[in-house]
């Protein structure tokens, strides 16, 4: 279970349950997590923060000539891996990265959100998530590869028979339990073997490790069950693709300050300023939350993924959704997200968008009623709505031009994240694709 | 033959694949599935329920050792292999021969595994004698009929009255048979 240990204790335990190793976790610019294994007689110097890595083989990270860096661990994510053996049980401790010197080192996603949370507390503000993931299960072929192949023949919220999918699930569902996890809902989606898991909304910082965690765990039940699990947001070309809603709000000694009773929505001015702030600046961050080639196979119209920057109250066509309840559960729902995004570098984005919203008081547009995806370009062109970037490259571009977005990223996550991506597009656009060969081998 | 439907064969090598197939065949048992991976066994499984699974050291996405952790309650494993690679594997649920294998050796340990599938993984139910059944069905009718239960009422009513009695069920049957009828 996580909880909140003392160093003594996680001593106690590792001795007591004989574990046998601890995974050093940290997460990288893009998102991979990534972990040094000690054994437990490394315990110690563990929780001293004297275990150390090779930086410089980390993209993104540091030079080859400044590559010592150290793992801090946070006491309160240790955990046994319930999916492990029980005879030779595995531990972890997710990590800060650190400099020699003992500063916190300015490329670790992690600390990227630390320090925008700070501010945010500065301010008296804790900011809340709760995601929504989705992800595929497919089966392997003969040589244990992955397809996007499916046995499954199920639809949205179908169970029984049908969802081979299930009990994956279900296993997964139980092992997160057993991690402390509060499982808000689990289901079928829409697509032939995609499936969903909600957890219960919490503090940002460990709700990014919580994703992390949960990559992990869907991944390696995925395959003890034979299956393949993807987070890639659109596998399959015609059907519905993968994406991370993300459903935030700010609370301020204890109350949720996204609530106004006396509002004809229920919001509160503070709201709308946030709304508005995560409008104006989704353009530059959509890079961070959307960060493949193929995100942007995802933002299309037709599978009830947003392309137009609007938000509204329940219409699910909208970039932002308030969904209906109020009170302490009032927040607003970022639908554009997937999950192969770096949650730490999301959330950043996302809240360092929404308190310059705050912070200049802005108003966000009308909300849109109708259904986006049937409204014509004079009619989107009437009310102003502008799109999503539509291209990874795009999308990187506007990410350089928003000093918001890249402030909060910091110098050196933003270069090597730019850096990154632009590789990354340009390997893709040279690429010669199936689409080409069927369309043009032929014909010219 | 028992249990023909629930051999699999999963060898990462298709010669060694095809000889205990072939083994197999000419002892009149079809496997119910033939493969190189183990995520393809590991779905068979799932979908037969339980199986024996007849296997190398190591498969093409896999070990043996992993393969049986993964199928530890829906599977007993038999890995076929030279003595050195014997080693590698491990496994509560893994038995294990040494190849060259004799017919009679293979055969006795399959038999030995047969035994072990049928009760370690589908032990006998618990089943009622026809006279209790009878009872149990005439309290839930009794309930249907002057209670206006559902038939999923009356069973779930005796269960949770046996639960809270510490009775079996067909005891708690009993009394409300008697209750009624007197």
């Amino acid at each position: 279970m996580l909880g909140k240990y003392t160093r003594e204790e996680i001593i106690r335990i590792v001795r007591e349950e004989d574990v046998q190793f601890i995974r050093m976790q940290f997460t990288d610019i893009f998102g991979q997590m990534k972990n040094v294994a000690i054994t437990a007689s490394q315990i110690e110097k563990a929780l001293n923060g004297q275990i150390m890595m090779d930086g410089s083989s980390i993209e993104g990270f540091v030079r080859i000539q400044e590559s010592d860096q150290y793992l801090h661990p946070n006491l309160d994510t240790f955990a046994i891996l319930p999916w492990r053996p029980q005879f030779g049980k595995v531990g972890r401790l997710i990590c800060d990265v650190y400099n020699p010197d003992g500063t916190p080192f300015i490329g670790d996603p992690r600390g990227v959100l630390e320090r925008v949370l700070k501010r945010a507390a500065d301010l008296g503000f804790t900011f809340n998530v709760g995601p929504e993931c989705e992800f595929f299960l497919f089966q392997t072929d003969e040589n244990g590869n992955p397809t996007t192949q499916t046995a499954d023949e199920a639809g949205y919220f179908d169970l029984g028979p049908l969802d081979h999918g299930e009990s994956t699930r279900r296993e997964i569902c139980i092992a997160l339990e057993e991690l402390g996890f509060e499982i808000e809902a689990s289901h079928h989606e829409v697509a032939p073997g995609q499936h969903e898991i909600d957890f219960k909304y919490t503090e940002a910082l460990k709700a990014a490790d919580n994703i992390m965690t949960f990559k992990l765990a869907v991944k390696t039940l995925a395959q003890k069950n034979g299956l393949h699990a993807t987070f890639m947001p659109k596998p399959v070309y015609g059907q519905a693709g993968s994406g991370m809603h993300v459903n935030m709000s700010l609370f301020r000694n204890g109350k949720n300050v996204f609530h106004d009773e006396d509002d004809p929505k229920q919001l509160s001015s503070l709201a709308y300023h946030f709304i508005a702030g995560l409008l104006e600046h989704v353009p530059g961050f959509v890079a961070v939350t959307n960060p493949l080639v193929n995100s942007y196979k995802r933002l299309v119209p037709g599978y009830e993924a947003p392309c137009y920057i609007a938000w509204s109250t329940g219409n699910r066509s909208a970039l932002i959704r308030v969904p209906t309840p109020r009170g302490q559960s009032t927040r607003l729902e970022l639908r554009c997200p997937d999950p192969s995004c770096n949650p730490y570098l999301a959330f950043a984005a996302c809240l360092a968008a929404g308190l310059d919203g705050i912070e200049r008081s802005l108003t966000p547009p009308e909300e849109i009623t109708g259904n986006i995806f049937e409204m014509g370009p004079s009619a989107r062109e009437a009310r102003n709505l502008r799109s999503l970037p539509d291209t990874l490259e795009s999308a990187i571009r506007a990410l350089q031009a928003d000093k918001v977005i890249t402030d909060v990223l910091g110098e050196h996550v933003t270069t090597q994240y730019v850096l990154g991506k632009l590789r990354e597009w340009d390997e893709y656009r040279t690429q010669v694709s199936r689409w080409e060969l069927d369309n043009y081998l032929v014909t010219y | 033959m028992q249990h023909t439907d629930r051999i699999i064969v999963a060898f990462a090598n298709p010669e060694a694949q095809r000889r205990i197939v072939r083994i197999l065949e000419q002892d009149g048992c079809v496997p119910a599935g033939v493969f190189y991976s183990g995520a393809d066994v590991i779905r068979a499984v799932r979908k037969l329920g339980s199986a024996i699974v007849i296997c190398g050291f190591k498969l093409r996405d896999m070990t043996a050792t992993e393969l049986a952790l993964s199928l530890k309650s829906s599977a007993v494993f038999l890995a076929v292999t030279s003595p050195v690679n014997l080693d590698f594997c491990e496994g509560e649920n893994l038995f294990k021969l040494s190849t060259p294998v004799s017919r009679a050796d293979f055969f006795s340990t399959l038999q030995v595994l047969r035994q072990m599938e049928e009760r370690t993984l589908h032990p006998p139910v618990t089943r009622r004698r026809e006279d209790e059944q009878k009872l149990v069905l005439h309290a839930k009718q009794l309930l249907m009929d002057v209670n206006r239960m559902t038939e999923d009422e009356a069973h779930r009513f005796l269960q949770k009255r046996s639960m809270d009695t510490g009775l079996r069920m067909v005891e708690t049957a009993r009394l409300i048979v008697e209750s009624y009828t007197h």
